[in-house]
């Protein structure tokens, strides 16, 4: 286990032409014959290339016709490129997945030319998520789908990605190190399942894509939150979702507080986890011993691999001991994983700040239409579809599903079932409702109903 | 009257149900109002032969669903006062088989519902079986009622055969004889009509003959309302009006069961803002008239609820489905004009006496002579706001009224927010009669399709721009040409408009000679064909929600994936010799879209 090791694609010719290339503009705006275009371009090109040793690009003149053509390509390579407008640096940019030639790792180049994987921006290769596929239960039947609909089949223009790029260009080096703690989890089955689903809609392969992307990262954000439950013992975790109303009410206050609380919990667990030593027999043992900090030192060292170099600057007392490696974790939680819930409950669309100051769970159209494609198969009771998105996700709409709230006092039943309504509208808006009659309604997969009609 | 507004949209609504109606029916010794009830015939029909099939009946709360079970029960021997006493479930012999009628399935409590449903659900599996049964029931209890009892086989297959019945309309089982009627799929337009010729010409209106307010000069604005109703003419534009919005209404998806539309005529006969709960009684009309307010009984402002108070009128859902029209709110510069300048503006004068002064009890009305006078003549920003009132009411008076001659002169459906709802009706009316449908709508529906498919303003009207990112189908915008469609009948391919079988129509794009890829259809409802005409003119206000924009995306989706089946059975690779072709969409400088071949060698 934990053993996975792999070299990934640099790309690195094709990610120069598409995203580090600014000369294209300048050659046409010239106006020359298309032989000098050509020449004027290849040579501003070596110049400004990175991360290649020796650049040469005078290979694309016998795949192109024109420099015309050309331009245009690349052009369609930028438009269709993923978070193409972002500001992020270009050797963080991706092409549309087209196929295998399109697919690479993020890289830093440095001006002196080297290429090293720094990993920003969360940009592993999805080395978490492949463990956790492989380790789900349908691991076979999705390596099939995923092969079957992706690497055999990729479309058209990733021979262009090839045409691009040429010989694909491996890294220099194997990446290793890639560590998912829990050998399995109902977590990954679910993933699994989600893909599954999604994988055998009658659509095209480059159409599923958004929707994986959008399950996968409400999986993984469920998946931290629930790792961190499971170390604080606490209640299961529920996402209280306002279907966004026009005006204030009391479900947008639930659904703010039950963001902040989900928020706040993976840096909870992270503290929980390292001060959980100190109620182990072995550390009390310590404190009663002769060198209480040298020990405690030894079985931190031992549990956490911390402190591991002489240079820190230690604390005089076991008690403080725990203090500064827990407040080291959280910090450096703070700047990475505690990012987590936050930026990718915006990326999907969970969260939202629309008409209010706090931050609270609403679903965008575009995470709703993802979550009817990927639980509904053909069709489904409105209401047998909020049990399902609670008993699955732990999302929250209907007044059925909020007892615990309306239990309590702190909403009432009428404020979740106008919440439920107004999801009712929306999916209807969408065309991915059908209502019957006062109080039925049917949740409807559009692409099985486009394969049927 | 009293028993007619209790039709009405008032508190105590008694004649919502039938029984209260039979109860109150033999209290004032009144004929009831009789509606056609086709289905009737065909169920007695079914029950009293020899291999009946048992009938569920759904619609929405208002349909006539017990009105059906009462007529079927009366109907096949059954005793008128045994059904009044209201049991919940009523079994009549018939013969040697019996049949069991339920008529609200709601009603039954759980364990009385436990001893039917699996006993249904056995009967209906089994041919041999001597009970039928004629339930009726909302969706929604239907469907509850079904999962009430504990789950056994039989009870799953029948509530499995039922879901498919109320959302496709077929019945995918046939070893459960079991038919299905939802009466919220009948016209809505059609039974209008027969209600208000049923209302307005009630025997009861003879009682009005000898009553003192008729005769007074003030006239009865009840009677005032019914005269409009019956209408004086033979093409008389009214009801066409009335019938339209109900159509239209229909089509996209907002029934009006039939309880809804009685309480729409009553209340545009009886409405007056001055009245208790908005509803005139005979005992009103003379304080009303003398207090010179009578034109705000105007059937026209009465048909959009506003007799009611704004609140009672926004949560009933009927005025709510009708404002959405925005009948009275939207406008067009000539209709405007008229009603401003009308009275002194020469070229306005002969339209002016035709649609305004002709009419002295809603049209020309003191009050409205005077907003307009003040008005005109730069008054108070106070009376502004009078007259923007007294305009609305005049508005939606002149939506009603202007013959069809000058429809189009004053823009008639600018009145609305479906501008395009005129070209839509004739559409749907040339379509059902077999006509060939207007060539405008058919480049108009193209040219929409096209800018949404390219995401670019493309003028292209003869042909299907059929545009893909190269991505996802979703992104907006989209460079590359995947096909043309011809729109005429070319090789196979054609791009038509055609019935959807209900009377709507719906926009069908075959690509292959006979039958190896069946066409692709989108169903328009009004609001997508508003949605593509606006776009097809160049300008598309905000309030259009994204979900037409996604209907749309959703059947160019469609559209690729068969057009990709079809290369597949032409046997047409993407890559010839090692060479790619790509089709970048260029505009021409009049807007329309060419494709630019472009080869990479791969």
């Amino acid at each position: 286990m934990n053993s996975l090791s792999y070299r990934p694609q640099l790309q690195l010719r094709l990610r120069n032409l598409v995203f580090n290339n600014p000369h294209i503009m300048t050659v046409l705006a010239e106006d020359r014959a298309d032989d000098a275009a050509w020449s004027i371009w290849l040579e501003k090109m070596t110049e400004t290339v990175g991360g290649l040793e020796k650049p040469d690009f005078t290979y694309l003149r016998d795949h192109f016709e024109s420099f015309q053509d050309f331009a245009a390509v690349i052009s369609f390579l930028q438009g269709s490129a993923i978070e193409g407008s972002s500001n992020k640096r270009w050797s963080s940019k991706f092409v549309f997945p087209f196929g295998p030639n399109a697919l690479y790792e993020d890289a830093n180049v440095k001006p002196q030319g080297s290429v090293s994987n720094d990993r920003r921006f969360f940009a592993r290769t999805g080395e978490l998520l492949y463990l956790m596929l492989c380790r789900s239960r349908d691991a076979d039947a999705l390596r099939g789908l995923l092969v079957s609909r992706f690497l055999e089949n990729p479309t058209p223009y990733d021979s262009m990605a090839r045409a691009l790029q040429g010989e694909p260009q491996p890294a220099k080096a194997e990446r290793a190190g890639a560590y998912l703690p829990c050998s399995s989890h109902p977590l990954f089955d679910r993933l699994a399942e989600d893909w599954l689903a999604i994988l055998s809609l009658p659509i095209p392969a480059y159409d599923a894509i958004p929707h994986l992307v959008t399950m996968t990262g409400l999986n993984i954000i469920l998946y931290q939150l629930e790792r961190a439950r499971e170390v604080l013992d606490h209640e299961p975790v529920r996402l209280v979702c306002e279907v966004v109303s026009p005006k204030k009410s009391v479900v947008r206050d639930l659904s703010a507080d039950s963001y902040q609380r989900n928020n706040l919990l993976p840096q909870q667990a992270v503290e929980r986890f390292v001060r959980r030593i100190e109620e182990t027999p072995e550390w009390q043992a310590t404190i009663g011993s002769d060198d209480p900090v040298l020990n405690a030192g030894d079985i931190l060292r031992k549990t956490f691999g911390w402190p591991d170099s002489e240079d820190d600057e230690l604390a005089p007392e076991a008690g403080a001991l725990i203090d500064q490696l827990a407040d080291r974790a959280i910090s450096r939680h703070k700047q990475h994983f505690g990012k987590i819930h936050m930026t990718w409950a915006r990326a999907i669309g969970l969260s939202s700040r629309r008409s209010s100051r706090r931050v609270r769970y609403a679903p965008t159209d575009r995470l709703l239409k993802t979550l009817v494609v990927c639980c509904v198969d053909k069709r489904l009771e409105f209401r047998d579809f909020l049990g399902l998105l609670c008993d699955r996700y732990g999302i929250v709409i209907g007044d059925a599903q909020a007892r615990n709230f309306i239990v309590t006092g702190d909403a009432d039943q009428e404020d979740f079932s106008d919440n439920a309504r107004r999801l009712e509208e929306r999916l209807a808006s969408l065309g991915l409702l059908k209502r019957l009659s006062d109080s039925c309604a049917y949740v409807e997969n559009p692409f099985q109903r486009a394969q049927a009609a | 009257m009293r028993f007619l507004r209790n039709y009405g949209p008032i508190p105590t609504n008694d004649n919502m149900y039938d029984e209260s109606i039979q109860r109150a029916l033999k209290r004032h010794k009144i004929v009831p109002i009789t509606l056609p009830a086709p289905l009737v015939d065909r169920l007695v029909e079914n029950f009293s032969g020899p291999n009946p099939t048992s009938h569920i009946i759904t619609g929405t709360a208002g349909d006539g669903k017990t009105y059906h079970c009462r007529e079927v029960w009366t109907a096949l021997g059954g005793d008128p006062a045994t059904w009044i006493e209201g049991a919940k479930v009523q079994t009549l012999w018939i013969g040697s088989r019996s049949l069991v009628i339920v008529k609200d399935l709601s009603e039954l409590r759980d364990d009385e519902a436990a001893t039917l449903i699996p006993s249904f659900a056995q009967d209906v599996a089994n041919p041999q079986a001597s009970t039928s049964y004629l339930l009726a029931a909302n969706h929604g209890q239907l469907l509850e009622k079904l999962k009430s009892p504990p789950p056994s086989s039989a009870v799953k297959r029948v509530t499995a055969a039922i879901e498919e019945l109320l959302v496709t309309g077929t019945n995918p089982d046939s070893g459960i004889a079991l038919a299905l009627s939802d009466l919220s799929r009948s016209p809505a337009a059609e039974m209008a009509m027969r209600i208000i010729e049923e209302v307005s010409r009630h025997e009861g209106w003879e009682g009005c003959g000898n009553c003192a307010a008729s005769a007074s000069d003030g006239g009865c604005p009840i009677l005032e309302n019914r005269r409009r109703l019956i209408g004086d003419a033979p093409n008389d534009p009214f009801k066409r009006r009335l019938t339209a919005l109900i159509e239209l209404s229909e089509r996209n998806g907002s029934h009006f069961p039939v309880r809804q539309l009685l309480a729409l005529v009553v209340n545009s006969i009886l409405g007056h803002p001055d009245a208790r709960d908005g509803l005139m009684s005979c005992a009103e009309v003379p304080t009303i008239v003398q207090s010179g307010r009578a034109e705000l009984a105007s059937i026209y402002r009465n048909i959009f609820g506003e007799n009611l108070r704004p609140s009672k009128a926004e949560k009933t859902e009927l005025f709510r489905k009708l404002n959405a029209f925005g009948i009275g709110a939207g406008t067009s510069n000539s209709v405007d004009n008229l009603l401003v300048y009308g009275a002194d503006d020469p070229a306005y004068a002969d339209d002016y006496a035709r649609l305004i002064l002709s009419d002295p009890v809603y049209g020309a009305t003191p009050s409205y002579v005077t907003a307009q006078r003040s008005y005109l003549e730069g008054a108070e920003s106070t009376d502004r706001i009078a007259f923007l009132t007294v305009l609305r009411s005049q508005r939606q008076r002149l939506f009603f009224t202007i013959p069809e001659e000058l429809a189009s002169t004053y823009d008639l459906w600018d009145l609305t927010v479906f501008r395009y709802a005129g070209l839509y009706l004739d559409v749907a009316a040339k379509i059902a009669t077999k006509h060939t449908v207007p060539r405008q709508a058919v480049t108009m529906i193209v040219r929409g399709l096209n800018r949404i498919f390219t995401g670019m303003l493309v003028q292209n009207q003869d042909e299907l721009v059929l545009a893909t990112s190269g991505s996802y189908s979703q992104s907006k915008r989209s460079p590359l040409i995947d096909e043309l469609i011809s729109v005429p009948r070319r090789g196979g391919e054609e791009v038509a408009v055609i019935s959807d079988g209900a009377g709507g129509f719906c926009v069908s794009v075959k690509l292959v000679r006979g039958t190896k890829i069946s066409p692709i259809t989108l169903y328009l409802s009004p609001t997508r064909f508003e949605f593509l005409g606006r776009v097809a003119e160049g300008a598309l206000p905000s309030s259009f929600s994204l979900e037409c924009h996604e209907d749309l995306l959703a059947f160019k989706a469609r559209l690729l994936r068969e057009t990709e089946n079809r290369r597949k059975l032409e046997g047409d690779d993407d890559i010839n010799d090692g060479e790619l072709m790509l089709r970048f969409i260029d505009l021409s400088s009049d807007g329309r879209a060419l494709a630019r071949r472009l080869i990479v060698r791969v």
